[in-house]
């Protein structure tokens, strides 16, 4: 079972972890970064300086905090501002990249034994937009979305939209919804 | 009867209401709470702003437990407060009398009350059918949306309805498992101490409702800029308070919900649209397929 949320924290029960960032570390090496308009492209470029600067700063703090990094190999284009997809294994709770949106191609992973533990992690943020669920067990899946404390819950699924599927977050992740029945409810009179 | 007639009344202290205990305010300071003629009836714990912040944490260690209650199991624990409520109908009463009211509308208040807290307790497993939806979405998935409690409430109760006031604006924030920080009119303390009493006899989750007594105009910083609260509810229409509260309440984009009603008793002031107020839609994705 896993658990993802704010696309820049993984979370990987122990049994499957190193399997999980085996695969993964592959996966990272395959990834193109690139022109956006370009089909094959999976990662574009950084918005900005500051942008770059602040996930720059963030990685080397991780860095900083024991975290270890693996960084995909991949060429970058010469213009422009771009980050190496990045990858973090034993990271703590407490440290920056785990707290902070980094809002760039960073992922730290954490291992848990139970889903207790897991829900227990993913919730300690101030923020709750949306996650992802990954388990072959459908009840498991039930148990763990209802607890995750975010607005949108992808089970074995990630980064699905709808303009019918309500969208927004939980906490400090924003007020009300956009999309479907719940986004209308701000322009009706009840 | 002899002895009778020399026994001097035992004097209530009347004290806050915090994780299920009746504390005194930490800060030691007491407001003397005055009748129409003038004389003092009591002295009120005037709660500080560390008083909040306690009440806050209580409110946060009972979120858990009163969250994962069954939503029939709390529709019976309001209707249970209700049922404790009518046996004390006339201590109420003659405590809002004392408190200013005139003896019919004091009756007229308690028992709106009740039914009021009887409203909401039906509404306990019956909100989230009507809130809820099966979204129909292009792609193979079974995607539905269902509420959840935002959290910790904070409460700046109407100046006016001591009691039903209060309990119109805990109700329908406690009838989703959210848990309750609730400031009391600064001239109506007794009686929201009293329903203290009443919700501590009726089963309610330790520190899902705590009620404070003392000053608005003090408290209303802490109640609204505390980063562990997830929304506050101001009832008055004084514009500087409301900004002041919005203003706190981006901190961390606490949701503000705003009551200026002249009537409690008005139908109009109960509604399923306030649990509304106070939750948050969880969408859910599953995919469908082989």
């Amino acid at each position: 079972m896993q658990i993802l949320k704010q696309q820049t924290r993984l979370f990987v029960q122990e049994g499957i972890a190193n399997e999980v960032i085996r695969k993964l570390e592959r996966r990272l090496e395959t990834l193109i970064i690139g022109d956006p308009l370009d089909k094959n492209t999976d990662i574009g470029a950084i918005n900005s300086k500051e942008q770059l600067n602040k996930i720059d700063a963030l990685v080397k703090a991780g860095v900083k905090e024991g975290g270890k990094m693996f960084q995909a190999s991949c060429k970058l284009p010469g213009k422009g501002f771009w980050f190496r997809p990045t990858l973090f294994t034993g990271v703590s709770q407490a440290s920056r990249i785990v707290q902070e949106e980094i809002f760039g191609p960073v992922l730290a992973i954490q291992t848990f034994r139970t889903a207790e533990e897991a829900i227990e992690k993913a919730n300690n943020t101030p923020y709750g937009l949306s996650g992802g669920v990954w388990s072959d067990k459908g009840s498991k899946v039930f148990k763990v979305s209802s607890k995750i404390r975010a607005g949108v819950i992808w089970a074995n699924t990630y980064n699905k939209f709808d303009p019918t599927s309500p969208f927004g977050g939980y906490k400090e992740s924003g007020m009300g919804r956009e999309g479907g029945l719940h986004g209308l409810y701000p322009y009706v009179k009840l | 009867m002899a002895t009778s007639s020399k026994r001097i009344p035992i004097q209530k202290t009347y004290k806050l209401y915090i994780g299920g205990k009746f504390p005194r305010t930490e800060s030691g300071r007491y407001y003397k709470l005055l009748n129409t003629q003038g004389d003092v009836i009591a002295n009120v714990c005037r709660g500080s702003k560390k008083d909040v912040r306690d009440a806050v944490v209580a409110a946060r260690k009972g979120f858990g437990e009163w969250s994962k209650k069954t939503a029939y199991n709390r529709g019976q624990i309001l209707y249970r407060i209700a049922e404790t409520l009518e046996g004390r109908k006339a201590q109420f009463a003659e405590t809002l009398c004392l408190q200013g009211m005139k003896p019919a509308a004091a009756m007229d208040e308690v028992m709106a009350s009740i039914d009021r807290i009887v409203y909401y307790a039906g509404w306990c497993d019956k909100y989230q059918q009507i809130f809820s939806a099966v979204n129909p979405v292009e792609s193979s998935h079974f995607n539905f949306t269902y509420p959840e409690p935002t959290g910790v409430v904070t409460i700046i109760s109407p100046l006016e309805y001591g009691l039903l006031g209060l309990v119109s604006t805990i109700m329908p924030a406690i009838a989703s498992g959210n848990t309750v920080v609730a400031l009391a009119s600064d001239k109506f303390p007794l009686t929201a101490i009293e329903l203290a009493e009443v919700i501590q006899a009726s089963d309610v989750t330790s520190g899902a409702i705590n009620i404070l007594t003392g000053h608005r105009k003090e408290l209303l910083s802490g109640l609204s800029n505390h980063m562990d609260v997830n929304a506050t509810i101001y009832c008055g229409n004084d514009k500087e308070e409301l900004a002041s509260i919005r203003s706190n309440a981006s901190l961390n984009v606490k949701r503000v919900i705003h009551h200026d009603f002249k009537n409690w008793s008005a139908e109009t002031c109960q509604s399923p649209y306030m649990i509304l107020d106070m939750l948050e839609m969880k969408t859910t994705w599953h995919p469908v397929g082989n």
